[in-house]
C-alpha cells in the first residue's frame, strides 16, 4: 500500500574508526569508579577489615603466638574471608551494576572494542581493591606476625585481588546473583570441596595465595601447592587472562539491556 | 533518483523462549524520518534494539550501511540511541554525561560538541545539578543530547516525546524534523497516532510483532477510517432511525439492540458522520450518544493486522 519509494540497500560504508583504548579506557574507569566505590561498600568492607585487624590485636595480647600460628591467623581470616569477599563485592560491582542499573549500552554502543570495556572495569576494580585489601592485610600482618608475614601478606593479597577480581568480575556480567554464587565458589567449593583432592583443590585461588603466604613468611604448613612464588604468579596470570577473555566473548554475544 | 537505504531488515524475527516478539519484518530505510507505529508490546523497541545491534536477530538480517550492527565496531559510531529503558549516569551532571558519549565516539573536542548537544535539545550545559535531580523531561533531552553529540548517520528513538511536556513535545518534533531534513536517518517509534502525524510522513505499522502497514502517513491514516467500523447509536426511536440510515446512512448493517439502541457497521465512517444528523432530522427521532465503539489504535491494529 505504500507509495514512498523503498530505498537502495546500500554499499558496506566506510566506518569510522574505533576508538583508541588510551582514550577511551581512562574514561571508562573514570565512570566505573564512584558507581562502584560507594561509601556503604567501603565502609562495610573497611568494618570488616577492622574487626580482623581488632581479632589480630586480641590474638597478639591474649597468648604469645608463634611465627607460625601468626601466618595461620593471616591466612585464615586474610586469605579464607577478607581478600575473596573484598574482591567479590567489588569485582562483581564493575559490571554488574552497569548491567543492572542499564547503563552499560552508553559503553556497549561505543565504537569501542569490547575487551577495552572489560578491562577498564577489572582496572576500577583493582583500584578500589589493591589500596583497601593491600592497607587492611598489611596491617593485619604486622599486627600479629613479623616483617616475612607482612611481606608474604602483601603478595599473597596482591595474587587474590587479582585472580578473584577477574573471575567475579565475570561472575558480575554473566549473572544478577554474582554475590550468592560467589559466595557459593568461595564458602563451599574452596572452603570445603578444594580441601578435599589435589585436585580440586589446584582449582581453588586460595590455594594459591595460601601458598605464595606460605612460601614467602616461610610457614610449610600453608603449602597447599608445589609452586613456586613465580609459578604462582604464571598460573594467576594466566587465570586473569582466561576469565577477562571469557568475560569478552561474553560481552560480544549478550543482549544489552 | 532512488536514496540509498542506512537501514535494511532482512525477514528479521526475534523470539524469547515460546514468545515470538517480531515475526519476519523487512523494510529498507533511506535519509528521512520514519515512524514505527504501533501499540505497545507490539516489538517496536525489540525491532529497535535490533537495528542498534543490542539484541541479535533470532533469524533475518539487518544491516546499517551495509554493515552488521553487532559485530562491527566502527558503525557504532554512526548510530545514536534513545532507549525507553536506559537509565542514565545519576550523579555526573549533564555536560560530563554528553562529553563521556562524544570522547567514546571518538569526538575531537567531546566537551564543544556536548554543549552545542545540549544547546539543541533547549538544555543549560552549565548547569552544576546532578542528572539524579533532573525532570523525567529534562533527562529525556539529556539522552537525546548523547545519542546526537556525534552527529550519527542513523538515530533510533524510542519514545522520545514520553514525559515532556507540550511545549517541549513541539520542540523535541521540530529537532525531529530537523535532523531527518538534513539527511540523517530517523527512526521514531511511538504508539501515538497523533504523535506520529507530526513526525514525518512514512510510517511502519507493527502490529503483534508483524509488519502491518508502511507507507506514507496518510495513506494509512485513510485506511484506518476506511476499515469496518461499529458505532453505538442512542435514541429515542431506534427502529425509525435504523430503516432510514439503511437507505441514506452509508451503513453496512444495522443491529436494533432495543427501542433506544442501535449499533451500526459502516466502511465509510466519514459519510455516516456527516448523514446521521441529518437522516436522526429526517426520521424525527432525537439523538443522544453516537459513540465508536473500536475507534481505538488497538481495534486499528488489530483491523490491520488481520487483512
Amino acid at each position: 500500500m505504500t507509495n514512498v519509494p523503498t530505498p537502495q540497500p546500500s554499499p558496506p560504508v566506510a566506518t569510522r574508526p574505533t576508538v583508541s583504548a588510551s582514550t577511551a579506557m581512562p574514561a571508562m574507569i573514570k565512570r566505573i569508579l564512584p558507581a562502584v566505590a560507594t561509601r556503604g561498600r567501603l565502609l562495610a568492607l573497611s568494618a570488616v577489615g577492622l574487626a580482623g585487624i581488632l581479632i589480630g590485636l586480641a590474638v597478639r595480647n591474649g597468648d604469645q603466638i608463634d611465627d607460625f600460628a601468626a601466618t595461620e591467623f593471616i591466612s585464615a581470616f586474610g586469605l579464607t574471608i577478607f581478600v575473596p569477599i573484598v574482591a567479590l563485592v567489588i569485582a562483581s560491582a564493575t559490571l554488574g551494576t552497569l548491567r543492572e542499573d542499564r547503563t552499560l549500552v552508553y559503553f556497549w554502543l561505543r565504537p569501542i572494542a569490547r575487551w577495552q570495556i572489560v578491562l577498564a572495569a577489572f582496572i576500577a576494580g583493582l583500584m578500589i581493591l589493591v589500596p583497601l585489601a593491600g592497607l587492611v592485610m598489611a596491617v593485619l600482618a604486622a599486627t600479629v606476625g613479623d616483617g616475612s608475614d607482612v611481606a608474604g601478606a602483601i603478595v599473597a593479597t596482591l595474587v587474590g585481588v587479582v585472580a578473584y577480581g577477574a573471575m567475579f568480575t565475570f561472575l558480575g556480567l554473566i549473572t544478577k546473583r554474582a554475590l550468592a554464587w560467589g559466595l557459593v565458589y568461595i564458602l563451599i567449593w574452596e572452603g570445603f570441596i578444594g580441601g578435599l583432592s589435589r585436585f580440586a583443590g589446584r582449582l581453588s585461588i586460595r590455594s594459591y595465595t595460601t601458598s605464595a603466604l606460605s612460601r614467602i613468611a616461610d610457614d610449610p604448613s600453608l603449602l597447599t601447592n608445589p609452586e613456586t612464588t613465580p609459578v604462582i604468579i604464571v598460573i594467576t596470570a594466566a587465570l586473569t587472562i582466561g576469565f577477562l577473555a571469557a568475560a569478552t566473548v561474553y560481552m560480544n554475544a549478550m543482549e544489552v539491556d | 533518483m532512488t536514496a540509498q537505504a542506512v537501514v535494511v531488515a532482512d525477514r528479521i524475527s526475534k523470539w524469547f523462549g515460546d514468545v515470538v516478539a517480531v515475526s519476519e519484518v523487512s523494510f529498507a530505510l533511506g535519509p528521512g524520518v520514519t515512524a514505527l507505529l504501533g501499540p505497545n508490546g507490539a516489538g517496536k523497541s525489540t525491532t529497535l534494539r535490533m537495528i542498534a545491534g543490542l539484541a541479535p536477530t533470532s533469524q533475518g538480517s539487518i544491516t546499517v550501511l551495509g554493515n552488521n550492527p553487532r559485530s562491527d565496531a566502527g558503525i557504532r559510531g554512526r548510530i545514536g540511541l534513545v532507549s525507553q529503558e536506559e537509565e542514565l549516569f545519576a550523579e555526573q551532571r549533564a555536560l560530563e554525561f554528553v562529553a563521556l558519549a562524544a570522547l567514546l565516539c571518538g569526538v575531537a573536542n567531546p566537551e564543544a560538541a556536548a554543549r552545542s548537544a545540549l544547546g539543541v535539545v533547549e538544555m543549560d550545559p552549565d548547569d552544576q545539578r546532578p542528572i539524579s535531580t533532573y525532570s523525567k523531561g529534562m533527562r529525556q533531552r539529556v539522552k537525546v543530547a548523547q545519542a546526537i553529540v556525534h552527529r550519527p548517520d542513523l538515530l533510533l528513538l524510542d519514545e522520545p516525546l514520553t514525559g515532556l511536556d507540550p511545549r517541549q513535545r513541539l520542540a523535541m518534533t521540530t529537532l525531529i524534523q530537523q535532523l531527518g531534513a538534513q539527511g540523517m536517518c530517523v527512526i521514531v517509534s511511538s504508539h501515538v497516532l497523533d504523535e506520529v502525524e507530526r513526525l514525518g510522513s512514512n510510517v511502519l505499522v507493527i502490529a503483534q510483532g508483524r509488519l502491518a502497514a508502511q507507507g506514507n502517513f496518510h495513506d494509512i491514516r485513510a485506511l484506518m477510517d476506511n476499515r469496518p467500523h461499529r458505532i453505538r447509536v442512542r435514541t429515542d426511536k431506534a427502529r425509525a432511525l435504523a430503516s432510514d440510515l439503511l437507505t441514506y446512512g452509508g451503513v453496512n448493517g444495522i443491529t436494533v439492540v432495543d427501542e433506544t439502541e442501535l449499533l451500526v457497521d459502516t466502511h465509510q465512517v466519514t459519510l455516516f458522520r456527516k448523514r446521521i444528523a441529518p437522516t436522526a432530522r429526517y426520521s424525527g427521532a432525537q439523538l443522544f450518544e453516537v459513540h465508536p465503539l473500536d475507534d481505538d489504535l488497538e481495534s486499528v491494529f488489530k483491523y490491520l493486522v488481520g487483512r
